[in-house]
Parts: C-alpha cells; structure tokens; sequence
C-alpha cells in the first residue's frame, strides 16, 4: 500500500479542480499535482502520453472494443488535466461520440451513452437538442442512463411534464435497468406531487416528431434540397444587401456547403449528425483572408472610457484649441507615405477665431484696429463733432459782434444800480436782502476791494464753473484740453518767467501776487486769448484749476506719491485751493497723458487722441453739481462782469471766446441762449421767480438762483415747470412735467413742510447772522496744504467752528472733499464724548418724527462738516427724509447721516458722518493704478466684488425708491465704502459665507451713499409726473435726460448702471441702442452698454442688469401699479446676484478676503 | 537681372494696399494706417518721390484706381465711408457710408462701378462717374477682400465663404462657395484672362479656382502650400497677406507673413522664384501695368496680435522684373 496522499497537496490547489461526477482518485489527483509544479517535464509527459493515445486510437478500428482506447484516453484526460481538458476533452468527446454514432452494437453500450452524456454536460450548447439527436439515432434507448439524464435536464429546465413523458417512455421501453428508472421516476413523481408542474410549462413532445428539418415538405413531387436554394441565393450575393439593417442570414461559401450536407433528402429528415459547435457556429467565425490591405478595427481597445471628474474646460478655449488639433490631428501619413512635418500656425488663431468657429473670424486688420481701440470709435459722431467745431468757430464770430452790442444795451439798463455796486459791494447785502444771491457774488468778485478779491473771487469762479455743466469733464475735448494745459506750461514756461517775476516784485500782497503771476501764466496758455484783462485772466484761472480739481480724485489719494511738486505748484500760483497730495496726484496722472501726447503730437486732433482718453488711465470724479442753476447764467454773468469792470469796458466778447474755447460745451449754451423762444418766456418766469420770494422770504434765504439774474438779465432760459400754477397750488408739485431741481420747485415744497425744516433736530437756524467762519478755515487749510515757498511761516491754530454759544465745537482737520459749492472738512467734534455718555437718552426725550432717525445716530469723534456757500437746506432736508421713511430698513445704514445743520446767512454747515475707507471711485482708481496694493491684472474690480458692491447699491437705491426718494446724482464718487468693523479683530464675527439678509457681520459691509443734493420726493409731485433736465446732459445722463424725455427713476437706475459699470471695466458707461430696433420716431429704443462684458463673467447677470436699468421703462409690466420704480425688477436681479455671491463667495481669493484687502488697502490713503 | 530697392516714403504706419496705376507705370497708388492716401511715383529720383498725399481721417484698409487713366482713386477705412478721391485736384469726397470698416474696394471697368466692402457684411457698389451708390448688397459674413475682373466680382468673406458676382446680374450670386483652404480667407485676386482666382489663406496656402462651373473646369482647382519656415522639427506657417498676378503672363506673386516673396507659375503649377526674405511681413503686392515692377509693402501685419510701436518697419520696395523673370517656364 503506498503512502497515503498528503491531503494538503491537494487542498492548495482545490479551486482549480473541477469536480467528477463520480469523484476523483485523490492519488491520481496528487500525482497530477505534484507534477503540474515542474511544467516543462509535465508538458513533455503529456505530450508523449498523448501521442501514445493518438496512436492506439488509430488503430482502434482493428481492435475488438474500439471504444476502449477512447474511454482510457477521455479518462486519462480528465484525470491529468484537474482543472478541465479544455478543447482536448472536447476533441476527444466528439471523436468518440460520433464515431460510434452508427454504430448499431454500442447504440446501448452504457459506456458510449456516458461519453455522450459528458459530451452533453460539459461540451453542448443545446443539451435538449442533443438528447433528441441521440433519441433520433437511437442511442441509449434501451439504457436507463439516458431517461434519466434526460428527465433530469428537462425538470432542471422546469420543463417537468416532458420529464415525466420521458420517464414514461424509459418505463415503457424496459430500460434497463428498469427497476433504477421506476425509483427515479417514483422520486420525481414525489417531487412533482409537492410542486406541481405549472400550466405555463412547455407541454410538446419531449422529443420533437420526426420531421425534416426545416419543413421539407414532400407535397413537391420532386423533393430539393431546401439549402441549395438559400445557397443559391446566397450566391447572387448582392440582393441580402440591400436591406443592410436586417440580419444577415449566413449562408455557406458555395463552394463548402458539401460537407454539411450527406445526401439529405433520401434520409427523409432530421439531423443526420450533430456536428461540433464550432461547426454549428461557423457562422460566427470569420474566413481567414489575407492581411494585406485589412483595416483592423480596434474593437474595445481604447474606448472612449467615461470621466469620473468632470474636469471643466472653458468653451471657446476648446474651441480654439480644436483650431490646432485639427493641424495635428491630420493622418501622420500622407497618400504618398512621406511624413508630414508638423506644423504650427503663426498667426495668433485664437486671435483670429475670437469665438471659436461658429461665428465670423477678425481680419488682423480687424485685430489691429481693436487693439489701437479704433473699433469703436464712433466716427460719425467725430464728423459731427468736426462739423459742429466748425459752426461754433463761425458762430463765435458772430456773437462777439452781437456781445458787444448786448453789452453796451445792459450798461444803459442796469444803470444806477451797479454803479452803487461797484463802489460799495459790502452793502448789496443790505439794500437788496433779496438779492444776496451768486449773481451778486460775482459782482463783488469784480470789485477791487483788495480785502475781498481773492477769496470771492475765487469763489465765484466755483461756481461759475459747476454752471457749466459738470459733464463738459468727460468728453474727449474736453480731455484734451486738460492735457493741453498740462503740457504746455512746459515749453512756455521759461519764455514767461521774467514777465512772471517783474509782476510779482511789483505786487504789494503775497495772494495778490500770486494771482497776477497766474493770470499772466495763464495768458501763455491760451494764447488765442490775446492781451487779457484781469478779469479775463481770473474766469481762465478760476476754470482751470476747477478743471483741475475736477479732472483729479478731489481728495487725499496718497496712493501716489507727490513728486517735483514745486514745479506744480508754481503752476498752479499760490496753489491755496489745491492740497499738496493732489498736486502729486496730478503730477502723476499727467504722465501718462504726456506720453499719448508725445507720440501722438503730430495730429492733435486726429483719432489718436480719442484712443488716449478711451483708455484714460484713471477715472475722474464727476464734479460736484449741488445746484442746478439755468446754463446760460455763466455767459449772463460774465458779460454783466466785463459791464460792470470800470477798467474794461466792452470786452464781454473777448470773454465769451476764452470761455468758449476753453469748453466746448459752452457753445451750446450760447446757441439755447441766442434762441428767441427763451427770450420770450424769461418774463413770466422773472414774475414768477419773485413772486415766491414774496411767500417765503425768510426761510429760504438762499433764494433762486436765476431770480437775480433774471432781474438783471431778461435773457435767461426759463426752468420749464410753470413756477406761477405751482406756486398758487397745495403743498404738492402738480406739474405734469418739471425740473425737480429746480430751485422754485424746491423753495415751495420746503415752505410747505410741516412740521418746518426749522423744527427738525440738529437744525440751527442762525440765518438772521452772518457766519464769517469761511475765511478762517480757508486760510488753515491752505497753510496746513502748502509747502515750500509758499509755505507761511506760522501755521495757524486749528480753527475751531463754535456753534451754539459754545455748546458744539468742531475742530478742523483738513479738507476731504472740493465741491464746486461745498467744501467738506473733516472735524473731530468736540462734543463727541458727551453725546456718547448721555446721547441716548438724550435723544430720546425728544418727540419729532424725524428724532427716530437721530436716536440711532450715535456720533463719532471724527465727523465731516460740508460747508455751503450759498446756503442750501435742500440736502439736509432730503437725507433726512430719507432716513426718516426707511426707518429701521437695512438700507439706512447705507445713507450717510445728517447730524446737524447750521444755518448762517451767508454759509451753512452741514455735519454728515465720516467715512475713512474713500468712495467707490478712489476704489475703482486704486485698483487701475499700476503701484497701488489693490491693483489687479485686469485692472479692473474683481468681479465679485463688483457683485458684492453692486447689490449694496441696487439695495439701497430699491428701498429708496420703494419710498419715493430719488438720490438723483449716483456717481462713484459719491459711494463712500462703509466696511465698517466687526468684532474685536475685525474679522471674528465676520463669517466667510456670504449672508444675503446681512446676518454674520455683513451688514457692516457695505456702502454710504452721501450728497442727497439733488435728492428728489417723488410724493411732492403728482405720480405721473416725468421729470425734465435742463441742463446740458452727457454720457453720464440717463437717456432719457439725453432725448429730452421725461424721466423720473430712469435717473437713479442709470446711476447704478454707471457706477457698476465703472467699477467693472473701469470706465466710464457708454451706451447704445441695440440694434435692430429703434429707428423710427416714437419708437422706445432699447439700450445697452457698448463695452463687452467678459466671457468669464456672468454675463448673463450683467446684462441682465444692465438691460434692466437702462431700460427701466420695458419692464414696468408686473410691477406694483404697472409703472415705475421697477422694484421687483431690481430685486430679482439683486436676488440672481446674492445667490451667485452666496455659491461663490468662497471661491478664489474669497469675497470676504476682498474686502478685507480692500479695507486695508483703502486704509493706507490716510 | 532682377534689380530690388526700397522706396522712401513718409509712411508713418502700417501699409494696407499698393496699386500701381493703370496708366502710368510708375505711379504707385498707396494706403495706410497712417491715415493718409499716397501717391508715389516709384521711380523719379534714385528712390522715388510722393507725388500727393491725401489726409483721410482714418485709418485706410484699401485703396483702388478708378478709371483707366490714372486720375481718380478710391479708398476706405476705418471710418466707415468710401472716399472718392481725385487725385488730379486732391479733392475727397465721401460716396458712402458703411456702418463698419470699410475693408477692401475695387473697381469695375467694365460696369465703370467702385465696389466697397465692409465689416458691416454689406456691399456698396458706386457709380464713378455719378459718385452715387448705386446698390447695396448683404452678404453674410464680414467682407475681407475683393477683387474683380470683366464682370466678375469675387467677394472674400470670413468663415471661408465666397461668393461670386456677375456684376451684370448683381441681385444673386453668380456662385457661392465655400474656399478649398481650411483657414479664414486673406486675399482673393483674380486672374488677368478672367477664367479664375487665387485665394490665399492665413496658413500658408494658395488656391486657384475657376469661375467655369463645368466640372472638368472645376477638376483643375488646386491648392498648395507655401510661406512655411522650417523652426526646429516644425514648419511655422505663415499667413499669406499678399497675391499680385503679373498682367501680361498669368504667373502670380504671393507675399507672406515670413516676409517672403515668391513667385507662381499657376499653370504649370510650378514655383519660378523666391525672393530674398524682406524685413517684415508683406503687407501688399501690386505688378505695374507693364509688368516690369513689382511694389512690396512690407510692415508689421498683426499676424500675431502684436506690433511694436518702437520700431515701424514700415517699407516700400519695388522689384523690377527681369525680361523673362515672370514668364511662365511652359511659354519657353
């Protein structure tokens, strides 16, 4: 007895040993084991082993059992490969099988039948079928085996009553062994009986009837052989392809259909044989060809696998990119097999193909004329322009000549009057209270009271520029001409410096000095201006350093540093009006104008220059335009000048031209001045004008502005509401249309206020006192700003405004802000403690509406005073309106607040909050200025920011308007950032999500909206009341203003388009009108801004937007009272906004570290 | 002997278009970015003399004479107005506005008609003598280059389209089709003998097409490549910015982004010459009307979105052609 077999041989190898129906031989399995660990020798074995079967098996023809060699060789096989035989068992089975398949005396030879059945088991594809193959050939019918092998494949097919016929047949055949079978039977009759054959089973005979296959019906006379017919058609070969989507049916080539067909039809039907399943499925197999020429399909190999990530790829990049991969992507070979070189394309396609392939490309052309910006030139507005310079140098001809005449009428008019002028100008104020009005501010300005002069000139040259209107700033003459003036003192400087130095020995008072070397200067300048006067010298003067004032940020930027500001400031004379950090500002900013001019010195007038101010390097503020006095006040007030200087009689023309040429706006004005309609109307409104007076004399001690010089001067355009009608009527404006600035309009709705304007807290009317606190200030302020030479010895005291009697103190830090009007202080307020200590309970005593609105204004140590000249309560009142009727809204922390208003005779103080943090306007620069902190690729905002700041003011201004306020002049730079702080760090309870409803410190972000100046009341006018302008209106009016269309909230709504759309191109807005629509008369046209909003943008926010608030009036349906404001408009769109922001505020540097970077960055200003 | 030398010239900018003049065979019409319209004749002087220069106001993209006598020309630009400009008196007039560029003009002797095209997808055609417009077309995509030959008008538009004008019959296209080059179409110029066209494209391929739309005529279309520079392991191509059919032969130049002229026999498909490599890409291309010269305005093309304002290469050569330089090799 051999040793007994180690188990564990075996157990490491039992999953790859397919399991025997009749068990293994643990030792053969042992063996073939052991073996199967040296694979050559085995290999080797095998071989040999079966070769010697291969030979006895031909030779078992000759032997008495020829079936032996294949059962040793089918059991040799299974017993040596464990893990199956694979094809050689399947080989071997299949020789076996039907090589006795005839044979008539192994049709019951048990051994052959268990061949067939592992043949069945293992190797068939039908077994069902092979039963009934072996049925129809008769093997096994009398053996047991095969009805039980049978019966059991049925019922594991559930097919349990053909299992129980074939039971039956077996029992009714007498297999043997029959006892066997019947016990089987009786079992499976058991088992039927606990699970009964369902009525759904297959009920056909078990074994098909014996019928040819495929119907050979013998109803022909002549039997044929149905496959040569599908051969034959097979052979025609082109009809099956016809239809390419049906299967196609296979059919054997020709020529080897034979095999498969042993004279078939004597046999009467059936299979003859069951042939090899690749046989069967030959089909499947294709015909070897040939490799030669084959295209080899890669089936599966590099299938387009599905992406996991989504990795975002940006479309028009993709589509760009498809430009070069269709270079690259062309076949390696060429028909001709030479390698092609690659190739790389050198223009810039994606240039070219700027959006992608869909839509037209640029020319290089194109592309050259988009990057010098002469794409969007508007050249029929320059051709207009040119003609329009044309006419204006014609009509100025014209107008000298009838200047002068005018003049001459005036002097006789005016009379009596003016001389007392001109040798008292102290007592205008006493003879004609009425009077105390700009009109005669100038008149003293042109006195010669040495005292007086400097100061008041000066002021009247403020105002006599913000009459002009402020949007002369932003035209591209207007450009020019500031950098004209930048340049040229340069070249002319020298040339002049011993005229300048005779003068200033001469002069007996350092200002006076100062100004004569001005005027001199100025004279270099305009040199078309010929031998000025003085007076002529001073409007040059006066303009210029307004425009000065107006082209720069107005207040400290010390983003820049202050380089050769000597060589400015003798520029700029005594430089009293302009801080030493803005002349460094200025030096900076003309730099890069000198470049554009430099280059582009040839053609001055040409395109070249509009290229410089399209891409200005950085935006100026709008200047300030607090009242908005009738145009032509300007022109009257320089003519009555030039009438009324002793010296110069008759030089009104020569006034005019320096205007005119100095602002090409100007010329409008004069030609609305020459029109005799205007003439005509100026009667009534001069009655009217006074008429009000008459009502209220006293309360409205700033009185119109046009009324003095309507007296003076019949020529002035008419404000175009009907003061008469209104001023017979109730509290409310009940003009259809009217100039809601207008200073008539204003005078009776602040008349009609109940309670006063007098009783609102922190109102102090001292307006019987004059206030004489000017001269003070002004004085410090120039002493703390100038340097060098002109640098005084002694600084002054910081002037402290007593108010009161003492009770509040202001102490003056310096000057924030240069309005035309109203200069604005910073003051530390000296009470500021006191209120802290008691101001709440303080306030709360007192029982006026408006005291809600103060009880929640703390005050703070450093404040801003505005100081107005003349006297306006108009802001005061209207910004505390606002407060008062949004009450507790959100957006009340996004008004400044009016704390106190004093009211002189002859100035008015006006104490606002202070905010540190600089306006919009300073943010949107700083980011454009290449050396500042917050300053960007782009050199724009980043666009979250933008969002963050955009919804701040569609919030506002949406509450606003909800209760019927118009801010009425919303520029950049009168959004002051309010990113106040939160916590003790500033950051700690700040939470990094956005938070909409201002939850998470986020309400302490934001923005101030200050100067309510031009404020209107929407309920102090009739609900259909449209609004007309008439003032000369620019870019930076709404259309509506621009087509002399009434207008009420399109005003505001353009203004946040126009501060958003600064904030993200950083320039100023420009609209069109889309087209497609909009040519006809009557028609409303649709506008939109001409810059492009980009692709990385959520453009689709933007425009909408932009869409909405520059065309209000297209979405008034759905609104509340199907008209304007379009609040729920704005509010969707302020809602699409704060969800972007809320899903990406987080993103990239993050929103709140914007801000956070902007606080800082805006901090550094101070 | 070819004999190559450079113009003087005020040209301050890029060069648009050079046209010599039909009459006189050295007068050089020439437009440019600088704003101004030249006349220059090529050949007073050891090198050349402005004759005139017009003022436009705007940059130019094209120019063309009017007329056969060499008095009258047209031109266009980027302030969107054809100018009819009469060179004899210096006098500009305005035939037409566009409501974009105007990129390419044209005349017609045969319709004696100036034809505009512009960025505005439109196409103006003018009566000369009138200086009126007489008809505008829309066409779908932005015009980049026109060219015209007896009464045909081939109008090169972006997206690879074309189309083909009988100016007789002006309210449809005669053919529209679509360029063979794979690239946004630079130029189209036509052949002297009215049977065809040459297109050129911004990646370094020349087609030559027929008008005949039979189909053995349309079998003998070809493209080929050219103004390629060997860079390493790869060849950089350039745009071609420039063709210019020699009047009497047939043979054709094209002028490249690489800066390089070459010569084409379109017959024998053949290159006859190429010329020493010039300073900057060929702007324009014009054979005077004998054919003896050949002008090239070399300057910056902004093929790469780039130019330099330091240094304007902004050239002006001529070339003049040898007796037999142009001649196809086939005519012996």
């Amino acid at each position: 007895m051999a040793d007994p077999v180690q188990l564990s041989t075996i157990e490491a190898q039992k999953e790859n040993i397919i399991p025997l129906p009749g068990g293994r031989s643990a030792r053969a399995l042992a063996q073939s084991i052991l073996a199967s660990e040296d694979t050559e020798t085995q290999n080797l074995e095998h071989a040999a082993a079966k070769q010697a079967f291969e030979d006895e098996l031909k030779a078992a023809d000759d032997l008495d059992d020829p079936l032996d060699p294949y059962l040793r060789y089918v059991k040799w096989i299974t017993e040596t490969y464990t893990s199956g035989g694979g094809r050689l068992l399947e080989r071997t089975l299949y020789r076996a099988t039907h090589k006795f398949e005839d044979s008539p005396e192994h049709k019951n030879d048990p051994r052959y039948l268990k061949l067939w059945m592992t043949w069945i088991q293992q190797f068939s594809d039908a077994p069902r079928e092979s039963f009934a193959f072996l049925a129809r050939k008769g093997i096994g019918a009398s053996l047991a085996l095969y009805y039980e092998e049978f019966a059991a494949y049925l019922e594991s097919q559930n097919r349990r009553t053909q299992a129980e016929e074939i039971y039956e047949m077996g029992i009714q055949r007498n297999a043997r062994p029959v006892d066997r079978l019947r016990r089987k039977y009786e079992e499976f009759v058991a088992r039927l009986a606990a699970n009964p054959p369902d009525a759904n089973e297959p009920s056909s005979p078990a074994v098909p009837i014996v019928r040819a296959a495929l119907g050979e019906r013998r109803t022909d006379a002549e039997p044929r052989d149905p496959q040569a017919a599908v051969a034959g058609f097979g052979a025609d070969g082109q009809a099956p392809q016809k239809k390419k989507n049906k299967m196609m049916v296979f059919s054997d080539a020709p020529g080897a259909a034979a095999p498969a067909l042993p004279e078939q039809s004597d046999r009467g039907g059936g299979w003859d044989s069951i042939t090899t399943l690749a046989d069967r499925k030959k089909e499947n197999v294709e015909a070897p060809r040939p490799w030669a020429g084959e295209i080899l399909k890669q089936e599966g190999g590099p299938a387009p696998k599905k992406e996991k990530l989504q990795i975002f790829r940006d479309p028009a990049i993709a589509a760009r990119q498809s430009q070069y991969e269709s270079q690259a992507s062309q076949p390696p070979l060429t028909a001709s097999g030479k390698p092609r070189r690659p190739e790389r394309v050198f223009a810039a396609l994606e240039l070219v193909y700027p959006h992608g392939e869909t839509q037209d490309e640029c020319d290089f052309d194109e592309l050259r004329a988009r990057a010098r910006g002469l794409l969007d030139v508007d050249w029929g507005e320059m051709r207009r322009e040119d003609e329009r310079r044309r006419r204006r140098q014609q009509q100025l001809d014209q107008d000298r000549a009838a200047a002068a005449q005018e003049d001459e009428m005036m002097m006789d008019m005016l009379g009596s009057r003016h001389a007392v002028v001109e040798k008292e100008p102290e007592e205008v104020y006493d003879e004609n209270d009425k009077f105390v009005t700009k009109s005669t501010t100038v008149t003293l300005a042109l006195t010669s009271s040495p005292k007086a002069k400097p100061k008041k000139k000066r002021r009247s040259m403020g105002m006599q520029f913000s009459t002009e209107p402020t949007m002369t700033m932003h035209t591209r003459a207007a450009n020019d001409e500031i950098y004209s003036i930048f340049n040229q003192p340069f070249v002319a400087q020298d040339d002049f410096a011993g005229s300048r130095k005779k003068k200033a020995e001469s002069s007996d008072e350092e200002d006076e000095g100062d100004d004569e070397e001005d005027t001199e200067r100025t004279d270099t300048m305009y040199s078309q201006a010929g031998p000025a006067t003085a007076e002529d010298e001073d409007v040059d003067e006066g303009e210029r350093t307004d425009m000065l004032k107006g082209a720069f940020a107005d207040d400290e930027d010390t983003g820049f540093t202050a380089v050769d500001v000597d060589m400015l400031r003798s520029r700029n004379g005594d430089g009293e009006d302009i801080p030493t950090e803005q002349l460094g500002q200025m030096q900076i900013q003309g730099e890069p104008v000198d470049e554009d001019e430099t280059m582009e010195e040839a053609e001055p007038h040409t395109m070249y220059n509009h290229r410089g101010s399209r891409q200005l390097p950085f935006m100026t503020p709008i200047v300030e335009q607090t009242e908005s006095l009738p145009p032509s006040t300007v022109r009257a007030r320089t003519r009555r000048k030039s009438t009324t200087t002793p010296c110069k009689p008759g030089r009104g023309g020569d006034d005019a031209l320096i205007d005119l040429e100095s602002s090409p706006l100007q010329e409008v004005q004069a030609d609305k001045e020459n029109a005799p309609v205007e003439i005509k109307r100026s009667k009534a409104t001069e009655t009217s004008l006074i008429s009000f007076e008459d009502l209220e004399p006293k309360k409205e001690v700033k009185k119109p502005a046009g009324t003095a010089t309507n007296a003076l001067q019949p020529k002035k355009p008419v404000p175009l509401s009907k003061k008469d009608t209104t001023a017979a009527s109730a509290a409310t404006i009940d003009d259809a249309q009217c100039n809601p600035m207008d200073p008539g309009v204003r005078a009776i709705i602040l008349s009609k206020l109940d309670p006063p304007l007098t009783t609102f807290k922190g109102f102090y009317d001292n307006s019987t006192q004059p206030s004489k606190r000017t001269d003070g200030i002004r004085k410090y302020i120039r002493a703390i700003t100038a340097t060098g030479k002109d640098a005084p010895k002694v600084i002054p005291s910081q002037p402290v405004i007593g108010l009161e009697n003492g009770e509040i103190s202001y102490t003056i830090r310096k000057e924030i802000g240069k309005g035309a009007f109203a200069p604005v202080y910073l003051v530390e307020n000296n009470m500021a403690g006191m209120y802290d200590d008691d101001g709440e309970g303080e306030e709360e005593e007192e029982e006026a509406a408006e005291c809600a609105t103060i009880g929640t204004s703390r005050r703070c140590e450093l404040e801003a005073v505005k100081m107005e000249t003349p006297v306006s309560t108009w802001e005061f009142y209207i910004t505390r309106l606002a407060h008062q009727r949004l009450g507790n809204d959100r957006a009340t922390q996004s008004l400044v607040r009016a704390h106190e208003f004093h009211h002189f005779s002859d100035e008015a103080f006006l104490v606002l909050d202070y905010f540190s943090q600089g306006t919009l306007l300073d943010l949107v620069n700083a980011t454009a200025a290449p050396n500042h902190v917050l300053h960007t690729q782009s050199g724009t905002m980043d666009e979250i920011l933008v969002m963050f700041f955009a919804v701040e003011l569609l919030r506002t201004v949406e509450a606003l308007h909800c209760r019927g306020i118009l801010h009425g002049d919303l520029k950049a730079d009168n959004c002051l950032l309010r990113l106040q702080p939160t916590g003790a760090d500033n950051s700690s309870d700040w939470t990094a999500a956005y938070d909409p409803t201002g939850g998470g410190g986020w309400s302490r972000k934001g923005i101030a909206l200050i100067d309510f100046g031009r404020g209107v009341d929407m309920r102090d006018f009739r609900a259909d009341v449209g609004f007309l302008a008439d003032w000369r209106t620019d870019r930076q009016d709404c259309p509506e203003m621009r087509e002399m269309r009434p207008w009420t909230y399109q005003i505001d709504y353009y203004g946040v388009a126009a501060v958003v759309h600064s904030m993200l191109f950083g320039r100023y807005i420009e609209t069109t009108t889309a087209s497609g629509d909009g040519g006809g008369p009557g028609r409303t046209r649709r506008y939109k801004i001409t810059a492009g909003v980009k692709r990385y943008w959520q453009g689709e926010i933007w425009n909408e937007m932009f869409d909405l608030l520059l065309n209000p009036g297209m979405f008034v349906e759905g609104e509340e009272g199907g008209g304007m404001p379009v609040t729920g408009g704005v509010r969707r769109v302020r809602g699409r906004m704060e969800e972007w922001i809320q899903a990406n505020c987080e993103r990239g540097v993050g929103l709140k570290a914007w801000l956070r970077k902007v606080e800082e960055g805006m901090k550094r200003r101070k | 002997m070819s004999n190559n030398f450079e113009v003087e010239t005020s040209i301050a900018d890029a060069i648009s278009s050079v046209n010599y003049s039909p009459a006189a065979p050295t007068h050089l019409l020439v437009s440019a970015w600088d704003q101004t319209l030249r006349l220059i004749d090529t050949h007073a002087g050891t090198s050349g003399r402005e004759l005139l220069s017009i003022d436009a106001q705007a940059p130019l993209l094209d120019a063309c004479w009017v007329g056969g006598d060499g008095k009258f020309a047209a031109a266009g630009g980027l302030d969107q107005a054809v100018k009819y400009v009469d060179l004899d008196r210096g006098s500009v007039s305005t035939l037409s506005s566009h409501s974009s560029a105007v990129k390419a003009v044209c005349y017609n002797s045969d319709v004696d008609s100036i034809i505009s095209g512009s960025w505005d997808r439109t196409l103006h055609l003018h009566d000369a003598r009138a200086g009126s417009t007489t008809s505008t077309h829309n066409l779908p995509h932005k015009i980049f280059s026109l060219s015209t030959i007896s009464n045909k008008l081939v109008v090169a538009m972006a997206s690879r389209s074309i189309h083909i004008y009988d100016l007789r019959a002006m309210s449809e296209p005669f053919q529209r089709r679509e360029s063979s080059l794979k690239f946004m179409t630079r130029t189209v110029r036509c052949m002297p003998n009215g049977e065809g066209y040459a297109s050129s494209s911004i990646e370094g391929r020349v087609a030559v097409e027929f008008f005949d739309p039979s189909k053995e005529s349309q079998s003998r279309k070809y493209a080929f490549k050219c103004h390629r520079q060997p860079e390493g392991d790869i060849d950089v191509v350039y745009p071609v910015n420039a063709l210019a059919f020699h009047p009497t032969y047939g043979t054709f130049a094209s002028g490249g982004g690489d800066g390089v002229v070459a010569l084409w026999d379109g017959v024998a498909k053949r290159r006859l010459r190429q010329y020493q490599k010039y300073p900057a890409s060929i702007a324009a291309m014009s054979f005077s009307n004998d054919g003896r010269h050949l002008a090239i305005a070399s300057c910056n093309g902004f093929e790469d979105g780039k130019e330099s304002a330091a240094s304007p290469e902004n050239k002006l050569f001529v070339r003049e052609m040898g007796e037999n330089e142009a001649k196809p090799k086939s005519m012996g």
